[in-house]
């Protein structure tokens, strides 16, 4: 089925000259420390904790209702230090997502509710499923499939578990995501 | 030789042992399996999890198959199955479906060079040097008792009972319902772990004790939680009795063995119970080998057969390595000698015959007309 | 576009009966035929750490048993374990290396010596759980677990070798005693004792026949009368079950199976592969992965969705009843750089479906020959093993629609794709004038059509309603095979669609 529009209404979301749509019900903390690269769509009830380190998406990312996007820390003998989070390019965030996550590559699909632990690297084109909890400091490799039950699967040219045209699907959901999220009237 | 060697060390074969539950794989020389893993296959169009030998109709079971293989190649073995010498370890009792299946994926699907098959009884023997020997291999459904005698397999006094882990399963899951716990708790998995963790068969004196209804001290009770936040409280009475099964009437493990015995020729008896060898995921529960030792003792003085064998003496091979995958040792073994060249099924074999050679065929099992 | 994660209710026959999402197809380019992984010969391709991304060549892997060097698994939960730095104080002897830049602030005579240890991050296992000191390097040799039936094992494996070559010699002596009687005429070499052995002593090559093995043994195994009895505080102690392992975790660690985790060990994590997939029929390849594990691209990449055109189910009448006439809207688009003419069609029936099947039986057998017969002129042992045409069977489509839909009344262009339309702002649709009364609309290289269809009489409440029909477009290949065509050819491919409407409602 054709992805169905997603209606808002005019004041709820802010659009900005490079097409960032970012609703007015969310938490930007240190918004000078929040680049987004433009055509990010940022949903209602979403958090992103700039205030903590430098927060930086691509374009074309989809940051879900009540996700919350948080620089990951690290313990040192001599206190605690934030480190920035890079997003990249056509990715989606599932709704009530947690994402500590040090780096996130390319075309990642990151399903709702999954919580994503602190410093783990996401590499392009991989995929959280719902609900799944990655531990801190996991590497989740190119077309690799974190399942709920915490095992990974896939690989590229493995046809199941994530499909071998990762980038262009992505690609093409995130873009028909941002066409149908349309103003109402 | 020298080439030989070469090959083996390209390509090793690979040595699998398909069990009802987990599936031991690795490759041929190596002295342990590389993984155990459950005989569990992710249908590839629906990704569900299903049961290998779960299926309804042949094609559906062939699809299992071909996934199976799949992940086994993809994700475990990490080597491509093309001109792949495979060698499979099975009982020579094997339902020819199952056999059938699982050559014809391999050789069409995957395009293996060869496949031997290695009796699973038999391979037992060869981890031990002996050549004589009653293997009694424990798996999950049921539990089969060969005696080999020389190296040749005495099929008429083949003995298969459900002395499986299945059966120990039920048992633990009656128990606990008795005690009230509710049915949904026991899942499969959380029996098999009940046993696992804290079952075990007790001594001989102590099951008499039990039989005899006399009360006995049993070991102290578990807490063990099931879900978050449930607790169910595993007896000490379950823990030691659980296994009884496999001594009690309608499934006998030590009268199994002396069946088998009966039906062998009297010159093979003595030296037949002075090597038994007890393999199987089963076998590897604690305590199990002196109860059945004592139990062996205590049936060969009753009728009927303190009539029929004249046998004092019942002596158990140790296994090397664990007693679970023992058999697939011996396939390992078997894969890394020349019998795999000599003796596998080979790819152009198949493609004339499309079948297994069995020995139950009677095509493959005559003399050549002359 | 449709949420990729959410099973399509479009799907394709592949050219071997099973039907799959167009995202999961195939087109192998020189069979002009849609492929599934079903019916692609998979092969390992690259092998690489999950965790580290470290390539690792297949030699390695086989010396290493397919693990990673660095990476470690956790024996509990087997989740991927995390090094762990930490600096105790010791005193600073003379002569050692200077303090490292984190010291700088100190540099007193106390010098912070760093170690590592490993620690799971997700059920907080670390190796100093098990007594595993910890190490001076990161990539530090962590202990490995001896198993200690390994010479044994060894040595009744190089007994049965031997024993296997021995019978082997034994039967090859056997015959060679028995041919040679056979001979009907005495060889003369015999006679004059000049024999092959003897030519090769005169040229000082060693002698052929090697020394028979000397004959191999091996203690065999002794039955035991005596067992180790249960343990008395088996009785009366009570078990804590955090200290017992369970299945998993043994089966974690093959050789040992410890039953208390005291005795897990940290496991050198398995590999990963890339895949690279093909076509079974013409050997090419249709899927080959970029080598660096870290590249998300392919060198090959056939995937049907860059050459068939895709379906959509844009929106469709509710509610579906039974026996009544609905209509639905579908989309196609073009993923080619050229116009497409799209019929759309009745599907095949079941005889011509089993008839589709044994002409790609035969195409396959074919193929065959011909290989054979290409390379039979320079007969290497290569080519035999390719002889043998056994292959997977074609079947039938398994689902059957359950809708009967009327076809459209005539073919129609479908637009090429062009991707500076995207950016061109103002683009006009270029309005075809003799448009089908069954065309929607028309967007770059998208049309949506209208199909009607009635779903059978006899479906009940919750009978899912399938629809289907054979797709036929027009396709240029734009490289060829042959190589003495050089202009790009037009073919006429089919593919067969079915599509799941819903349900009928209760």
């Amino acid at each position: 089925m054709e992805l169905p529009d997603i209606v808002y209404s005019k004041d709820e979301y802010v659009e900005t000259a490079s097409g960032n749509k970012v609703s007015r019900q969310t938490v930007l903390c240190g918004s000078q420390n929040i680049v987004l690269n433009g055509k990010v769509i940022v949903q209602s009830g979403a958090v992103i904790r700039g205030d903590l380190a430098n927060v930086r998406t691509g374009r074309f990312c989809v940051i879900s209702k009540n996700s919350v996007i948080r620089p990951p820390f690290k313990q040192f003998s001599k206190g605690i230090a934030f480190f920035p989070l890079h997003v990249g390019d056509h990715v989606f965030i599932g709704e009530n997502a947690v994402v500590s996550a040090a780096q996130i590559g390319s075309f990642v699909y990151i399903g709702k509710d999954a919580v994503i632990g602190k410093r783990c690297i996401l590499k392009d084109c991989c995929i959280i499923e719902d609900g799944a909890i990655l531990p801190p400091e996991t590497t989740v490799a190119n077309y690799m499939r974190f399942t709920k039950n915490g095992t990974m699967e896939g690989g590229q040219g493995n046809p199941n578990f994530v499909p071998p045209a990762m980038q262009d699907k992505m690609v093409e959901f995130t873009k028909s995501f941002y066409e149908h999220f349309v103003k109402a009237g | 030789m020298p080439i030989y060697d070469s090959v083996m060390q390209e390509k090793p074969p690979v040595v699998l042992e398909i069990g009802r539950i987990y599936t031991k794989l690795g490759f041929a020389t190596e002295a342990t399996p590389r993984f155990i893993i459950p005989t569990v296959s992710t249908v590839s169009t629906t990704e569900a999890i299903k049961s290998l030998f779960n299926y309804e109709t042949n094609n559906e079971f062939y699809d299992l198959v071909v996934d199976f293989f799949q992940m086994l190649f993809f994700k475990y073995f990490l080597v491509s199955p093309k001109d792949r010498k495979i060698v499979i370890v099975e009982s020579s009792l094997c339902p020819t479906i199952i056999r059938e299946t699982f050559t014809k994926a391999l050789f069409r699907h995957f395009e293996v060079s060869s496949v031997f098959f290695v009796p699973l009884h038999l391979s037992v023997l060869s981890t031990l040097a002996v050549e004589t020997a009653l293997v009694v291999d424990l798996g999950y459904s049921e539990g089969t008792v060969l005696p080999i005698y020389s190296g040749t397999q005495i099929l008429k006094a083949f003995q298969a009972e459900n002395c499986g882990a299945q059966i120990i399963h039920k048992e633990i899951k009656r128990q606990l319902m008795e005690s009230g716990v509710s049915e949904h708790l026991l899942t499969e998995k959380v029996l098999e772990d009940i046993k696992a963790r804290t079952c075990f068969v007790t001594t001989f004196e102590r099951a008499e004790q039990l039989r005899r209804g006399e009360s006995v001290q049993h070991p102290p009770d578990i807490d063990y939680p099931v879900k978050e936040k449930t607790v169910i409280v595993i007896p000490g009475k379950l823990r030691e009795t659980a296994f009884e099964v496999l001594f009690s009437i309608e499934s006998n493990l030590s009268q199994m063995i002396l069946n088998s015995l009966t039906y062998c020729s009297i010159e093979v008896r003595q030296e037949l119970a002075e090597n038994l060898v007890v393999v199987g995921g089963t076998a590897m529960v604690m305590g199990l080998l002196p109860r059945l030792q004592s139990e062996l003792l205590q049936d060969i003085k009753f009728s009927p057969y303190a009539e029929k064998l004249l046998l004092s003496t019942f002596k158990i091979h140790k296994t090397i390595g664990k007693a679970n995958f023992t058999s697939w040792l011996g396939g390992s073994i078997y894969g890394g000698t020349d019998l795999i060249i000599t003796k596998s099924l080979t790819k152009e074999q198949y493609s004339k015959i499309s079948r297994v050679p069995d020995w139950i065929n009677l095509e493959d099992n005559c003399a050549p007309a002359s | 576009m449709a949420n990729f994660m959410v099973e399509s209710c479009v799907k394709f026959a592949c050219s071997c009966g099973i039907l799959n999402p167009l995202s999961k197809l195939y087109f192998c380019r020189h069979c002009l035929k849609i492929r599934c992984g079903f019916c692609l010969c998979h092969e390992v391709d690259v092998r690489f750490c999950s965790n580290c991304l470290e390539n690792i060549p297949s030699s390695e892997a086989r010396l290493n048993k397919s693990r990673c060097n660095s990476c470690f698994d956790c024996p509990c939960c087997h989740h991927t374990l995390s090094i762990r730095a930490t600096s105790a104080q010791v005193a600073r002897k003379s002569g050692e290396e200077t303090p490292k830049e984190g010291d700088a602030a100190d540099p007193s005579k106390v010098l912070t010596k760093k170690s590592y240890y490993l620690a799971c991050l997700a059920c907080r296992w670390s190796s100093r759980d098990v007594g595993i000191p910890d190490q001076i390097s990161a990539k530090g040799a962590w202990p490995e677990n001896e198993y200690v039936y390994q010479s044994r094992f060894q040595s009744i494996l190089e007994y049965y070798q031997n024993v296997v070559i021995q019978n082997k010699q034994e039967k090859q002596e056997m015959m060679r005693r028995k041919t040679l009687k056979a001979h009907k005429f005495p060889s003369l070499t015999d006679r004059t004792g000049l024999n092959v052995s003897m030519i090769r002593r005169q040229i000082g090559w060693p002698d052929k026949n090697t020394p028979k093995i000397t004959k191999a043994t091996v203690t065999p195994s002794k039955a035991l009368e005596k067992f180790d009895e249960l343990p008395e505080k088996m009785f009366t102690e009570k078990l804590n079950l955090r200290n017992v392992t369970t299945i998993e975790q043994r089966h974690g660690q093959p050789a040992h199976q410890p039953f208390t985790v005291n005795k897990l060990y940290p496991q050198r994590k398995n590999l990963c592969i890339k895949r690279s997939l093909r076509c079974r029929q013409c050997e090419h390849n249709v899927i080959k992965p970029e080598y660096h594990p870290g590249s998300i691209k392919y060198r090959i990449q056939l995937f049907a969705a860059y050459h068939v055109p895709d379906v959509w189910l844009v929106s469709c009448e509710k509610p579906l009843k039974a026996g009544v006439l609905c209509q639905a809207v579908l989309k196609l688009s073009n993923p080619t750089i050229h116009d497409m003419t799209i019929t759309i069609m009745d599907l095949p029936t079941q005889d011509e479906e089993y008839e589709m099947m044994e002409d790609l039986k035969k195409s396959f057998e074919k193929n065959f020959t011909s290989l054979i017969t290409s390379s039979s002129t320079a007969l290497s042992t290569s080519s035999f093993s390719r002889q043998t045409s056994i292959t997977e069977d074609p079947r039938l489509v398994s689902k059957k629609t359950t809708a009967d839909m009327k076809m459209l009344e005539s073919s129609f262009i479908l637009n090429h794709r062009d991707d500076s339309a995207e950016f061109d702002e103002l683009a006009e649709n270029p309005t075809v004038k003799d448009e089908h009364k069954f065309i929607v609309s028309r967007k770059s290289n998208k049309v949506s059509l209208k199909v009607n269809f009635t779903p059978n009489g006899d479906l009940v409440a919750g009978d899912e309603v399938i629809i289907g029909f054979t797709m036929q477009y027009t396709y240029i290949n734009t490289v060829s095979n042959t190589p003495d065509k050089k202009e790009p050819q037009q073919h006429a491919l089919t593919s067969r669609v079915y599509i799941n409407m819903g349900r009928i409602p209760e």
